[in-house]
C-alpha cells in the first residue's frame, strides 16, 4: 500500500497509461458502434419515410396545405426523456440491489461447525508374505519381488461422539478399481456453540469392534467457529 | 382484449404471457421508441455487457496479484486507494456480468413466451444453454478470485458440491480446510480459468448467432450509451466491495450475496449437494430438450422452381436466415446461378417470396408460379385470395367511401381489425412476403383507393426483416421496386400488434379522410 503526503499524483500513472488503452480496447470490441454513423434502413428513417408519405397524401388532400411535424429523432420529449430515467433508474436499483442484498448468512447463529476431513488408507486384507524360491522362480524376471503383497485393503470406520452422544458413524470405501486407495471422508456438522467433548475413533484394520485409534478433547467453541477433525500419521487422530 | 392470431401456437398460456409482454414492450416503446427499446435488444445488450466486463476484466488483470494473501490485498487497494478509476472498473467488471446474467434470461424468457426456439430455431436455443452454463461459471469464478469471505463461502460450498459427484480420488473440499492450507499457485489456477472459461463463452456466443443472417451484435447507440451510463453511475454511487479477508478457520456469516449469480447457494445449503445436481441438470436437460416439446410442425420450406428462377439472388440477399444460397445452375438455362433453400434453415417466412422479381400477379397464366414459393401458401393462392378481397369489396363498399385493402401479416394485429364493413384483408405470413407489383395491382388494375400494409412493431418484426424491406421496397431502395405509378400518397404502412389497436383504427381514418379529401380535389381540379 502506498503512503501519501498530499495527493500522490504518481497513482494517476495507470489512469494515463491505461486510460487511453481502455478506451481502446473497449471501442475496438464492439463499443464502436456507438460512433458510427447508422447505415441501413433503420426504424427512424422507416418512420420519416412513412410521414414523408403523409406529408405528401396532406398536400394532396389540402391542396398543397402544411406539412405534418416529423418526428425525426428516436424518443426525445421530455415525457420520453423522463420515462427513460425511470427505467434506468429501476435498473440501476435493480442490478445495484440484488448483488448484495438480502444477506445471507449460511449458519445459524449459535452454531458452530465440525469438519471431518482425512484421508487415511486402510491395513491391506492379506499381509504382506514373503516368496519363496519356488514362488519367485515361477515368476516372470521382471516380477520378482520378494514379498506378495495383495492390494486390496479394509474401509477405514470412524465413530464420532459428541458429549458422549453418536454424532456421525460410518465407514468410507478405499478409492480405486483394485479397492488400494485411501479412503477419505469429508463431513460437516453445525453443533451449538460452548464446551463439548468431543470423541473420535477409528479403525483401519477390519475389526469391526474395537478401534485402532481414540482421540477425546474438551473444545470451546464460539460461533461459527470451525473445527476440524483429522487423521495424521504422525500424530494419529486430531482436533483442532 | 384482441388476441394474438395467426400461427402462434393456439395455448392459452403461452397467449396470456405473450399479451403481457407485448404491453411491457409497448410501454417502453413510448419511452425509448421502438429502435432503443432494451426489450427489443436484449441479446445485443447481452454482447455489449460481455464486452464491458472483458476489457475491464483485462485492466483488473495487469494489477490483480495471484497469490494467498496478494490476491485480496491487491484488489482491496484498487478499491480503495485508487477508486476513482480502478475501484470504477471493479465495480463496472462486477455490474456488467450481473446485467449480462439479467439480459441474458430475458432474452431466453422473451423467446420462449413468443414461441421462437422451435423448428428450424432449434439450434440458437439449444446452443444457448451451454451459453448460460458458462456465463455462470465465469462469474462464479471471478467471486473466487477476491478471496474475501463470499469467495471463501462460495469456494468451499462450490467444492463440496462437486465432491457429490465422487469423481475425485480424494475430497477437492479438503483443500479449503484450514488456514494457510491455500498456496499461490492455486491462485494462477483460478486467474488462467477466470480467463479460459470467458474465452469458451465468447465462442459459444458465437456459435450462438451462427445460424443467424445478418446477426446484430451491438445495441444501437443510446441505448448503449443509456446502459453503459447507468452501470457507471451505479459503480461510482455504489461502488463493489470486499466482504472482509476469508478466514478459513470461521464460517462466514451475514454475506451479502449477489444473487444474480449465487442464487444456487442458499438451494445448496437447504436441500443438499443431490438435490442441487438433480435441478441443475433437470432444468439444463429440460432446456435443452425445449425444442422438441412438442416437437413444431411448420408449414413446408420455400421451394425454387427452376423454371421461373432466373438466379438473380434477391431471395439470397432478402432471407433473414441465410437459408437461400445460390450455386451453379443445374437445370441448363442460360443463366450463371440458381437459388437454392436449405430446409434447415427456412422459416417460411416467405419474405423470399416478396423478392422474387418474378411475382407480378398482372399475368393472365391460369397457375401463377415463380421462382421461389411456399408450397403451403403458394403466390397463387395470395392471388386468389387478394381477387377474392377485392370482389368481396366491390360487393359491400358504399359509394361514397374510399376502397381500402389491407395486407396483414400474421404476427401482427388481429385478423378482425383489417377486415370489416369497409375494408377487405388478406393475410401472409409475413408481410414481407408481399411483392410489391400485388400493391400495383390493386391500385392500378383493381382502382383500389388505399393500400394498407400492416405489420409487427417497428424493430420487432417476428420474421426480423419483414417490415425493413417492405418498406424499402415501396421507397424504391430495395429490389423489387414498387413502381413509379403507383401513388404513395394511396399506401399506408403500420407497424403495430396487440395494445395498437386504438392507434390504427384513428390511423385508418386519418387515411381514408385523406384519400377522401384527395378525390373531391380531384374532382374540383377536373371541373
Amino acid at each position: 500500500m502506498m503512503d501519501s503526503g498530499g495527493f500522490p499524483y504518481y497513482v494517476l500513472l495507470p489512469l494515463v497509461v491505461f486510460g487511453p488503452l481502455f478506451a481502446w480496447i473497449l471501442y475496438t470490441l464492439g463499443i464502436g458502434e456507438l460512433f458510427r454513423t447508422r447505415k441501413d434502413g433503420d426504424v427512424t428513417r422507416l418512420q420519416i419515410e412513412e410521414t414523408e408519405r403523409l406529408n405528401r397524401r396532406r398536400l394532396y388532400a389540402k391542396g398543397g396545405g402544411t406539412e405534418v411535424e416529423t418526428e425525426k429523432t428516436g424518443r426525445r420529449s421530455i415525457s420520453a426523456l423522463l420515462g427513460q430515467s425511470v427505467a434506468y433508474l429501476a435498473f440501476i436499483i435493480f442490478v445495484g440491489a440484488l448483488s448484495v442484498w438480502p444477506s445471507y448468512r449460511p449458519i445459524a447463529p449459535g452454531l458452530a461447525l465440525i469438519k471431518l476431513s482425512f484421508s487415511h488408507p486402510g491395513q491391506r486384507k492379506v499381509a504382506c508374505q514373503k516368496r519363496s524360491r519356488k514362488e519367485l522362480a515361477k515368476l516372470a524376471a521382471n516380477m520378482r519381488t520378494a514379498l506378495s503383497c495383495p492390494r486390496e485393503r479394509w474401509p477405514v470406520r470412524i465413530d464420532l461422539r459428541l458429549d458422549g452422544k453418536p454424532l456421525y458413524k460410518g465407514s468410507a470405501s478405499p478409492a480405486g478399481l483394485s479397492s488400494d486407495g485411501a479412503s477419505a471422508f469429508y463431513q460437516t456438522f453445525p453443533i451449538p456453540v460452548g464446551r463439548h467433548r468431543l470423541t473420535v475413533r477409528m479403525s483401519d484394520d477390519g475389526d469391526t469392534e474395537k478401534f485402532a485409534y481414540t482421540h477425546d478433547k474438551i473444545i470451546d467453541l464460539s460461533g461459527a467457529q470451525i473445527v476440524v477433525v483429522g487423521f495424521n500419521t504422525n500424530k494419529g487422530l486430531f482436533v483442532k | 382484449m384482441v388476441p394474438m392470431c395467426g400461427s402462434l401456437e393456439d395455448n392459452l398460456i403461452r397467449r396470456v404471457l405473450q399479451n403481457r409482454l407485448s404491453d411491457v414492450e409497448a410501454l417502453f416503446d413510448r419511452a425509448f421508441g421502438p429502435s432503443w427499446n432494451p426489450f427489443l435488444q436484449l441479446g445485443t445488450l447481452a454482447f455489449f455487457f460481455f464486452w464491458i466486463a472483458a476489457v475491464s476484466g483485462i485492466y483488473l488483470f495487469i494489477f490483480f496479484e495471484t497469490s494467498a494473501v496478494g490476491a485480496y490485498q491487491s484488489i482491496e487497494h484498487m478499491t480503495h486507494a485508487q477508486w476513482y478509476y480502478s475501484g470504477i472498473i471493479r465495480s463496472l467488471h462486477r455490474y456488467s456480468s450481473d446485467a449480462m446474467v439479467v439480459t441474458a434470461v430475458l432474452h431466453l424468457g422473451r423467446e420462449f413466451i413468443l414461441d421462437r426456439y422451435r423448428g428450424v430455431r432449434w439450434f440458437s436455443w439449444f446452443t444457448g444453454v451451454p451459453v448460460l452454463w458458462f456465463l455462470y461459471m465465469s462469474g462464479i469464478g471471478g467471486y473466487w478470485l477476491v478471496w474475501d469471505k463470499l469467495a471463501q463461502y462460495v469456494a468451499v460450498a462450490s467444492m463440496e458440491w462437486l465432491d457429490w459427484l465422487g469423481i475425485f480420488g480424494e475430497p477437492v473440499a479438503a483443500n479449503f480446510l484450514t488456514r494457510g492450507s491455500l498456496d499461490d499457485r492455486f491462485f494462477t489456477l483460478l486467474v488462467f480459468l477466470h480467463i479460459f472459461v470467458p474465452l469458451v463463452l465468447l465462442f459459444l456466443m458465437w456459435v450462438h448467432i451462427l445460424r443467424i443472417g445478418r446477426p446484430k451484435v451491438n445495441p444501437k447507440r443510446g441505448l448503449a450509451i443509456g446502459s453503459l451510463s447507468a452501470l457507471v453511475i451505479l459503480s461510482v454511487f455504489f461502488p463493489a466491495l470486499s466482504q472482509g479477508e476469508a478466514d478459513l478457520g470461521v464460517v462466514p456469516t451475514d454475506l451479502g450475496l449477489d444473487w444474480f449469480f449465487l442464487f444456487p447457494y442458499p438451494l445448496y445449503d437447504k436441500w443438499g449437494a443431490g438435490a442441487l445436481w438433480a435441478i441443475t441438470v433437470g432444468v439444463s436437460l429440460l432446456l435443452l430438450a425445449m425444442p422438441w416439446l412438442p416437437r413444431a410442425r411448420p408449414p413446408k420450406p420455400a421451394q425454387v422452381y427452376l423454371e421461373k428462377c432466373n438466379g438473380c439472388a434477391r431471395c439470397y440477399e432478402d432471407c433473414p436466415y441465410g437459408a437461400v444460397s445460390m450455386r451453379p445452375r443445374t437445370d441448363g438455362l442460360p443463366f450463371e446461378q440458381e437459388a437454392y433453400v436449405n430446409s434447415d434453415l427456412c422459416t417460411r417466412c416467405g419474405i423470399c417470396v416478396g423478392a422474387c422479381p418474378v411475382s407480378p400477379p398482372f399475368r393472365r397464366e391460369e397457375q401463377l408460379v415463380t421462382g421461389i414459393d411456399l408450397p403451403d401458401f403458394p403466390l397463387a393462392q395470395l392471388r386468389t385470395d387478394t381477387a377474392a378481397a377485392i370482389a368481396d369489396l366491390n360487393k359491400k363498399t358504399v359509394q361514397s367511401l374510399p376502397r381500402l385493402i389491407a395486407f396483414g401479416c400474421d404476427h401482427g394485429l388481429s385478423t378482425d381489425l383489417l377486415s370489416n364493413d369497409e375494408m377487405v384483408g388478406v393475410r401472409l405470413p409475413c408481410i414481407g412476403m408481399l411483392p410489391p407489383s400485388f400493391i400495383d395491382y390493386a391500385v392500378s388494375a383493381e382502382g383500389i383507393d388505399g393500400v394498407i400494409m400492416s405489420g409487427c412493431r417497428d424493430c420487432n418484426c417476428f420474421h426480423r426483416f419483414g417490415i425493413n424491406w417492405t418498406q424499402q421496397r415501396i421507397a424504391a431502395k430495395r429490389d423489387p421496386y414498387l413502381r413509379r405509378r403507383v401513388p404513395r400518397e394511396r399506401l399506408l404502412t403500420f407497424w403495430g400488434a396487440l395494445g395498437d389497436e386504438k392507434k390504427f383504427q384513428a390511423t385508418v381514418e386519418e387515411f381514408r379522410t385523406d384519400l377522401k379529401n384527395m378525390a373531391q380535389n380531384s374532382n374540383k381540379d377536373s371541373e
